[in-house]
């Protein structure tokens, strides 16, 4: 079975510990990492991929030790990284059939999937021009083709709808959201939306700690019964911003209506409200580490 | 008489072109226990004809995921050997440019020399401080997966990177060696020493010269873009030239136990620091700096 296991994985970086003790077994579907800047999510994803060896801790896939099984894991493997490099005078095309043979593609099975994936990510009309002239969100949908290269069994994507335009970060969602049935597909990114519309699951962490996992709908519930909105006047906004964790602010005709994240209720007159995963997420972000929150 | 019989349920490959009828079969047993309608399921089948076009769409279905399987799990890989033609396919045009200038350059300055008819030293300064710029080239080539932030995504490919630098270093040090041989065959023939003296006179600065790189590389993150290389290519042609500055006497066939013995020392430190960086990268230590 497709399983991949995160046996409390640590990692420090001399006295600082960027991932704190993390334990969970992720199977088929789409997983997503949320978590603020500098919270431990990339170095996760470099220790699930095998770049980054762990403090203590392992990651089993299939039960045994990542580290042990070497490249036989990297060949099932497909990795995006946050800072996408490149090789700047090489074509498209080039550039996929050289990671094609990096990843053991034969040549000609590696021929075909280029092109199919070229398409895919809306690049064929550009596979003969050199990466350099690409932009922003050219070179990230190059990136999530070559992270296909190998039909992996386990995706790593680290911020990969990042410089995407509404219209693409539409069409990837589509592509991740077709290949989901088969594979282990785990997916950091700061873009709330996107983990709301395509994972199956939900990892947030906090300070290199697993803070929450679990579907939608247990995360969403989590937050229930804390989310407020109310209707203050302007003058009062500023006060209400300061003393309240404020997840959204909007004016209206009749003042300005705010939406607070509070176990109580903030104001008289505020209206609980359905909360949304944004309004997790700042939930989550604000409390100590509870230990009944992953499911 | 038989019927022609449509698909069922495309999505089911075992059921394709066999149709309504085993369709209507099935539904009928929905309530039976599952081992008497496997066997009527049998028998039924065994009634019914194939639509010769639904079950050739259902084959190649059938086919095609077999052939999509086998491209995630399939045990064929490119051999190693070809991956050393994708890597001499991939290196930098720049890198065999600037080789080639070097090699030019060397065999223009020989034949001056010659032409002066230059001493031992005269030979030595210039091949010494090419060979050290060699070196540099070589290094510069293995730090462009890094300066270009490729090392990360390669770290995480089936042939990772540790890998590519011992093909790349291969690639690139065979070719240095090449042309510094044919140099000390030329140095040697011209000053009636015997080749393998030259070449260890040759080959010392080399090798040192590919130390202070490695250092370099490995102690300071600003080597590996295009200034730090400039200073590096700058220290190891000093050095060179220094090494092959020294007195008449360090060249006497006396003193060649102490070349021997410099250049096995530098080999040793070499592999030991080649060690160190590959248990770097391995570690993700200088893969992922930022």
């Amino acid at each position: 079975m497709l399983e991949l296991t995160l046996d409390s994985v640590t990692k420090k970086y001399g006295k600082k510990t960027a991932v704190n003790g993390i334990s969970c077994t992720l199977t088929r579907g789409v997983y997503g990492l949320l978590g603020a800047n500098g919270s431990g999510k990339t170095t996760l994803l470099r220790i699930i991929c095998g770049i980054l060896e762990t403090t203590e801790g392992a990651v089993l896939y299939g039960g045994g030790a990542i580290r042990s099984l070497g490249a036989r894991y990297r060949r099932i493997l497909g990795y995006l990284p946050q800072d996408f490099g490149y090789y700047p005078e090489f074509t498209a095309k080039r550039f996929l059939l050289y990671l094609a043979a990096l990843k053991a593609i034969p040549k000609d099975e590696a021929g075909k999937k280029v092109e199919e994936l070229l398409g895919l990510v809306d690049l064929a009309a550009y596979q003969n021009k050199k990466i350099k002239t690409f932009s922003g969100g050219m070179v990230r949908r190059l990136g999530i083709a070559q992270a296909l290269l190998n039909n992996p069994e386990i995706m790593v994507l680290d911020e990969p709808t990042a410089g995407l335009d509404p219209k693409e970060r539409i069409r990837f969602r589509n592509i991740i959201n077709s290949l989901s049935r088969e594979r282990i597909i785990i997916l950091s990114t700061h873009i709330v939306s996107d983990v709301e519309y395509i994972a199956d699951e939900i990892l947030l962490m906090r300070e290199g700690q697993l803070l929450a996992m679990g579907d939608i709908g247990h995360m969403l519930e989590m937050a229930r019964g804390k989310v407020w909105e109310c209707i203050v006047s302007p003058e009062d906004t500023e006060r209400y911003q300061a003393g309240f964790n404020v997840s959204n602010l909007r004016n209206t005709e009749k003042g300005v209506r705010l939406r607070i994240i509070s176990d109580d209720c903030p104001v008289e007159g505020a209206q609980p409200v359905d909360p949304n995963l944004e309004d997790v997420y700042l939930y989550c972000v604000q409390l100590k580490f509870p230990s009944n929150l992953t499911t | 008489m038989k019927k022609n019989l449509s698909v069922g349920n495309k999505d089911d490959c075992n059921t394709a072109g066999f149709g309504r009828k085993a369709k209507d079969f099935r539904r009928k047993d929905s309530n039976t226990d599952e081992k008497a309608a496997a066997e009527r399921l049998r028998a039924a089948a065994e009634t019914l004809v194939p639509e010769k076009e639904k079950r050739g769409d259902a084959l190649r279905q059938i086919r095609k995921n077999i052939h999509e399987k086998t491209m995630c799990q399939t045990d064929r890989t490119i051999p190693l050997g070809n991956l050393f033609v994708i890597q001499l396919r991939h290196i930098s045009p720049s890198f065999w440019i600037i080789q080639g200038i070097l090699a030019g350059s060397l065999a223009l300055l020989l034949k001056k020399i010659s032409m002066d008819d230059g001493a031992l030293p005269d030979y030595l300064r210039w091949i010494s401080v090419l060979a050290a710029w060699m070196g540099v080239l070589g290094c510069c080539s293995l730090g462009r997966h890094f300066s270009q932030g490729m090392a990360e995504l390669e770290q995480s490919c089936y042939f990772n990177l540790p890998q590519l630098w011992t093909i790349k270093m291969t690639l690139s040090g065979a070719a240095d060696v090449l042309v510094l041989a044919l140099g000390s065959g030329t140095i040697a023939g011209k000053t009636n020493l015997p080749f393998g003296q030259v070449c260890l006179y040759v080959m010392v600065p080399f090798v040192l010269s590919n130390i202070c790189c490695l250092l370099f590389f490995t102690a300071l993150r600003g080597s590996r873009n295009r200034y730090g290389q400039l200073v590096l290519a700058l220290m190891t042609g000093l050095l060179a030239a220094a090494v092959s500055s020294l007195p008449m006497e360090a060249y006497a066939k006396g003193s060649l136990w102490a070349w021997a013995a410099v250049f096995s020392g530098g080999i040793g430190i070499y592999l030991c620091q080649l060690r160190y960086m590959y248990g770097k990268i391995r570690r993700g230590e200088i893969v992922c700096w930022n």
